[in-house]
């Protein structure tokens, strides 16, 4: 659960640069939500991508320098 | 839960035409250790000669009807490895205790193993032993050049095979190793004309078993990497063609497993296709023991913990053999999402 709870920070951390945020659904599964208040459920970290690229309209690329960058600027 | 040791072992033998696949195989074949071995034998063209060659050699041969193992049919293999257990199980095979596929020369071996892992029925009934990958001594390098198949056959490999080495001079061979390091420097490579006495330990060392996975690990030492860096950027010089490269990666300070699980999902989910094989001897933070990482693209092995660090170096080492991704963009990329938790690591290039 205390897993479950950290990747849940660090996914939000990453997706805050693609306007989604993720919440753990019961601990089974994970509901994300776009800016505009559209939603997914899905049951997997794989599965999360695809959904947030549906929610975001945007690729989820870890080796995209914008993606990094924000990252890195989290970090300060 | 099937025992991991309960599970037929599956090689896959693969190579480019002409590479000598069958050749090694009926040599390996004729091992008292390997009697009870069914092979599975995949003929690109209409007729299956290998198939005819192989079958004095194990009774239990099947011959896969339509051409390459690719995506489109891995439907067949999937019904040929169910067939051979209900067959084993009615009794209507000698009761095998190891499967061999030999891929055609076109084949890409990816979808193989996908297939063996991720199968509903198959996963609980089969386990990947290992990737072996024959190359042809002397025209194995302009196969490399000019045929993708070739390389992803080369770079996917657990083991590489040099065959026909006597038909080859000194300096090709020392040419196509060069070639075959910078493509896949973790995988054992060996020249069978050298591979005597228990050869069947080709087939039968396991990459994955507990034995097995100790024995890669030791071999995934971080050394590798500086050692061919220099050979690695020299070749890239002149071999554009298909933009494969292997290369380790280590982190001196422990990683986060979460932060580590969530770039590397992330980064299959969009380089998946590009991501040729993922390999690592992990220190993990807060775990005492190295974790192992194996993983055929899409398809990671459930990490496993070895019981003991394979030498004193503590240091996570990741082997990367990617087609078209920036190795400084990789490092900087599992760098900074290994920071978001406080953990820092500096990366050695």
């Amino acid at each position: 659960m205390r897993e479950r709870q950290a990747r849940t920070r660090i996914l939000n951390t990453v997706l805050k640069h693609y306007g989604v945020v993720v919440r753990d659904w019961s601990g089974n599964a994970y509901l994300l939500t776009s800016r505009t208040g559209r939603t997914a459920i899905v049951d997997t970290i794989g599965e999360i991508w695809n959904a947030a690229e549906q929610l975001s309209g945007r690729t989820c690329d870890p080796l995209d320098e914008r993606c990094l960058a924000a990252l890195a600027d989290e970090r300060g | 839960m099937t025992n991991y040791g309960d599970l037929t072992p599956v090689n896959i033998v693969t190579g480019f035409l002409g590479s000598g696949k069958t050749t090694l195989l009926q040599r390996l074949l004729r091992s008292p250790e390997l009697s009870d071995v069914a092979v599975l034998v995949n003929e690109f063209g209409d007729v299956g000669l290998d198939h005819h060659l192989l079958q004095g050699v194990a009774e239990s041969a099947l011959l896969l009807e339509n051409g390459c193992l690719c995506c489109a049919v891995r439907g067949d293999l999937q019904k040929a490895l169910r067939d051979l257990l209900s067959r084993r199980t009615r009794g209507e095979v000698p009761n095998f205790h190891r499967v061999v596929i030999e891929t055609s020369g076109l084949a890409d071996p990816a979808p193989i193993a996908y297939t063996l892992l991720s199968e509903a029925v198959l996963r609980h009934h089969f386990r990947l032993s290992g990737i072996i990958t024959t190359i042809d001594a002397v025209n194995g390098a302009a196969q490399l050049g000019r045929f993708a198949e070739a390389v992803k056959q080369a770079s996917m490999a657990d083991r590489l095979v040099v065959t026909k080495a006597d038909l080859a001079d000194e300096h090709s061979l020392a040419v196509l190793r060069e070639r075959l390091r910078a493509l896949n420097f973790s995988a054992q490579l060996l020249v069978s004309t050298q591979i005597r006495g228990n050869q069947h330990r080709l087939l039968t060392d396991d990459i994955y078993d507990a034995e097995g996975k100790f024995r890669e690990g030791s071999q995934w030492g971080a050394g590798q990497s500086d050692e061919h860096h220099g050979l690695e950027d020299a070749l890239q010089l002149h071999d554009h063609t298909e933009g494969v490269q292997s290369f380790a990666v280590t982190f001196d300070r422990p990683l986060d497993w979460t932060a580590f699980g969530v770039w590397a999902s992330m980064l299959l989910h969009r380089h998946g296709a590009d991501v040729l094989r993922l390999k690592g001897l992990l220190n993990v933070a807060g775990v005492p023991t190295p974790v192992l990482i194996n993983g055929v693209q899409h398809i990671v092995h459930p990490p496993s913990h070895l019981e003991e660090w394979p030498d004193a170096d503590r240091r996570s080492r990741l082997i990367f053999i990617v087609r078209g991704l920036q190795r400084s963009r990789i490092e900087r990329s599992l760098a900074v999402f290994n920071d978001l938790v406080n953990t820092p690591a500096a990366v050695h290039a």
